[in-house]
């Protein structure tokens, strides 16, 4: 079963910012804080809506508040991957 | 020598206002208007509630053809300039219709048309090239929002300036602000003014589910609108309208007219920040106010009342709140401050002409609306909101404020003439 990693993380963000911001993202990344990377609420909403579309993952309101790095993103959305993915 | 502007006619089509008293009863009385969206399905939405304009298009005075050919935003225009009109008593065609002018505010125009005409034209989205056998000559009018001020120069026989003014959710205040301009600058003597936006359709309800902007107690609608509140988790989207006569002072006495107040000054800004994303010191309202209140000539000391953008969402409240203390001192804590949006919702562009119209009924009345729904204030938002219940207050000087996505930030004050006279 595939999972959702910094690989999967890196296309989502490569085709919401067209692939201009996405360079930068790399392992020494991923624990910085979405804000230090430039990366506002509107970016990360898309993120995850394109997440929640592609990897039928849901994303409530509520847990973004705790989303605040790539690592605690991408840590939420492997753990709530559908069991037949 | 300086011209004053004058408020000589208030038109109103608000949720659960339909007209300038209704409207003013639901003000004082703390009621709210907000409840689960009627005109379609809202379940697969994330916020479903809207306030809607109690009315159907067909009992009111619209005639068939402007049933048809018209978009509910531009409905809710005619409606209130019809009544503004009439409650000013001035008769447009004995003057010079050089000398009027018109300035709508709207933010999202005819989208509620549009949307509806692309379905029927792309057959559900299916034609990118869309058929043209389904063709409105009305077309243009949907997706064109010049058309809202075109269409009351038309009913009005006004032939100085029109325009709309589309800065977002501050349109209605600037829209006002504008044609203020105009009579002072001597480019006209009476302006028909205000701003409507009839939002409340899918794809505008989506645009702000996907920014999160609107509340989702979707199990409490009533109650769903609550600005300052610890609790408070977004707007509610409302359509509405206000349309008022603004007068040159002078004109105005000329003809025994009556003045509800006199707006003093106007100021707009632009935080260049972001587009919903606000600074938390609100130093750019601030200086929209100040800039205001320097207009005026005014201390912050004469503000007897704030009417806040109060808009419900975590950050604006915050925002504002920072704002009135910089731009106000000391004197932000000893003034009520209060929100509409809790009981008529948040109509985007048109919500500043209808907070201009309350400010003005406010002074005319002598008594603060409430903000609705406020139980529980949030710490940081530390001032005196006019929680549940309307004061009585005598009125002298009055200021409203606006913030709309993009960063637009403005403030109009508005005075009981003679200005300084206490009743």
């Amino acid at each position: 079963m595939s999972g959702f990693t910094l690989t999967e993380f890196r296309k989502v963000v490569e085709a919401c910012l067209e692939g201009a911001d996405a360079a930068a993202l790399d392992e020494s990344a991923v624990d910085t804080d979405f804000g230090d990377l430039g990366y506002d609420s509107l970016v990360v909403y898309e993120i995850a809506m394109r997440v929640q579309d592609e990897y039928r993952v849901t994303i409530p309101d509520e847990a973004f508040d705790d989303l605040r790095t790539p690592a605690a993103f991408i840590a939420y959305v492997d753990a709530g991957l559908p069991a037949d993915r | 020598m300086s011209r004053t502007v004058a408020i000589t006619g208030i038109g109103v089509m608000a949720p659960s206002g339909v007209g300038r008293k209704a409207f003013w009863d639901l003000l004082i009385s703390g009621r709210t208007a907000t409840r689960t969206i009627t005109s379609f399905d809202p379940a697969r939405f994330r916020s479903r509630m809207a306030a809607e304009v109690d009315f159907t298009a067909e009992q009111s005075t619209l005639t068939p053809r402007e049933l048809r050919r018209l978009d509910r935003a531009a409905q809710l225009a005619v409606l209130s300039t019809r009544e503004c009109l009439e409650d000013s008593g001035i008769e447009l065609d004995t003057l010079d219709p050089g000398r009027i002018g018109v300035s709508v505010g709207t933010a999202v125009g005819g989208t509620t048309s549009l949307e509806r005409e692309y379905l029927v034209l792309s057959d559900s989205g299916r034609l990118w090239e869309v058929d043209g056998s389904y063709l409105s000559p009305h077309l243009y009018d949907a997706f064109v929002p010049s058309s809202f001020a075109a269409e009351i120069a038309m009913m009005t026989g006004a032939e100085g300036p029109a325009a709309v003014v589309s800065t977002g959710c501050t349109s209605g205040i600037d829209a006002v602000g504008h044609a203020r301009d105009l009579i002072v600058e001597g480019t006209v003597d009476v302006m028909i003014a205000g701003g409507t936006d009839a939002p409340v359709s899918p794809i505008a309800v989506a645009c702000f589910d996907a920014i999160k902007a609107t509340s989702p107690r979707n199990d409490d609608p009533e109650h769903a609108s609550r600005p300052f509140d610890r609790t408070r988790d977004g707007f509610v989207i409302a359509e509405g309208a206000a349309m008022l006569v603004l007068e040159e002072l002078e004109h105005a006495r000329a003809r025994g007219a009556h003045v509800y107040a006199v707006i003093d000054g106007h100021a707009s800004r632009c935080n260049a920040f972001h587009m919903t994303g606000l600074k938390p010191d609100g130093r750019e309202m601030a200086d929209a106010i100040t800039s205001a209140l320097d207009e005026a000539r005014l201390a912050p000391e004469a503000v007897d009342y704030v009417n806040a953008h109060g808009s419900g969402t975590k950050q604006n409240d915050r925002h504002e709140t920072a704002a009135f203390k910089l731009a106000l001192g000391e004197h932000a804590y000893r003034t009520p401050v209060s929100s509409i949006k809790s009981m008529v919702g948040h109509s985007l562009g048109a919500i500043g002409s209808i907070e201009i119209a309350a400010c003005a009924l406010a002074i005319e009345f002598g008594a603060v609306p409430p903000t609705a729904n406020l139980h529980e204030a949030d710490p940081e938002c530390d001032l005196d909101y006019v929680p549940l219940e309307a004061r009585p207050r005598d009125l002298g000087t009055v200021l409203t404020v606006g913030s709309g996505f993009g960063g637009f930030q403005s403030a109009l004050v508005l005075s009981r003439e003679p200005r300084g006279v206490r009743v």
